[in-house]
């Protein structure tokens, strides 16, 4: 990454900006304008080691984390769409909790069955079980699929 | 006249990838030696997590330290937060 400056550019409309993110931080260890003793051999390197540190954290948190959640997912797809219950193929059930939304967008377009489960039930860190809409379009929306409260109402009332 | 302007992105030097960003040094660098970082990282005889790490680590890492480096919009139109760099 370059240690060099980035031209500002701002919208008067803009709610916030965002001053921490990697670039910005890598910018902010460039020597200011009004220091005359430092050691630009030094700030590199600490600029090094702090991109270096959170490119390491990333991939460990994807490779020990992010990867094996994969599974759970997809055992949890799995099973929903052999349910016998035509309604159950819409509940996926996850055995254990786990990061799930990236794995499921990648494998229900891997298996093309895109929209059909509406959303997923898990038990949490602390035992009690919790549902979760899909969110509509990527799994940053907050815009869901199916409105999980108005779906289990009308889940139970026909069951 | 050898031009020193950069223009490659992921997309242009690896084919199998839809990103057409422009690459940063840092880019460059995964471009290049990104694998082989993941290998050491992952250890041997592991190719299919290799090329999901090496695809998630530049979408959700490097290409944003691309984008940024060379001033490529969050979205297109008008943007509702810009990203401020000092």
């Amino acid at each position: 990454m370059k240690l060099g400056f980035f031209i500002l550019k701002t919208i008067n409309s803009s709610r916030y900006l965002i001053h921490t993110n990697l670039s910005s931080r890598v910018g902010g260890l460039n020597p200011q304008w009004n220091e005359v003793d430092y050691d630009e051999n030094a700030l590199f390197r600490s600029a090094m080691a702090m991109v270096g540190k959170e490119f390491e954290d990333k991939v460990n948190y994807y490779l020990n984390h992010w990867w094996p959640a994969r599974s759970i997912v997809q055992d949890a797809i799995n099973e929903c769409l052999n349910a016998k219950d035509e309604k159950l193929k819409e509940i996926a059930v996850f055995k254990q909790c786990a990061p799930w939304k990236d794995h499921f967008y990648t494998i229900e377009e891997e298996m093309k069955i895109n929209g059909q489960i509406k959303f997923v039930i898990f038990e949490s860190t602390d035992k009690s079980w919790r549902v979760q809409g899909i969110p509509k379009g990527h799994a940053h929306s907050f815009e869901l699929r199916y409105e999980a409260c108005a779906y289990l109402i009308a889940f139970f009332a026909t069951n | 006249m050898i031009s020193r302007e950069f223009k490659e992105t992921l997309g242009s030097l690896k084919p199998e990838f839809p990103y057409d960003i422009k690459l940063s040094s840092a880019g460059l660098v995964y471009c290049h030696y990104g694998n082989q970082i993941l290998k050491d990282m992952i250890g041997p005889n592991n190719e299919g997590l290799l090329s999901i790490l090496y695809k998630k680590m530049y979408e959700n890492f490097i290409m944003e330290i691309d984008a940024i480096d060379n001033g490529v919009n969050m979205c297109d139109g008008e943007p509702r937060l810009v990203i401020m760099n000092k």
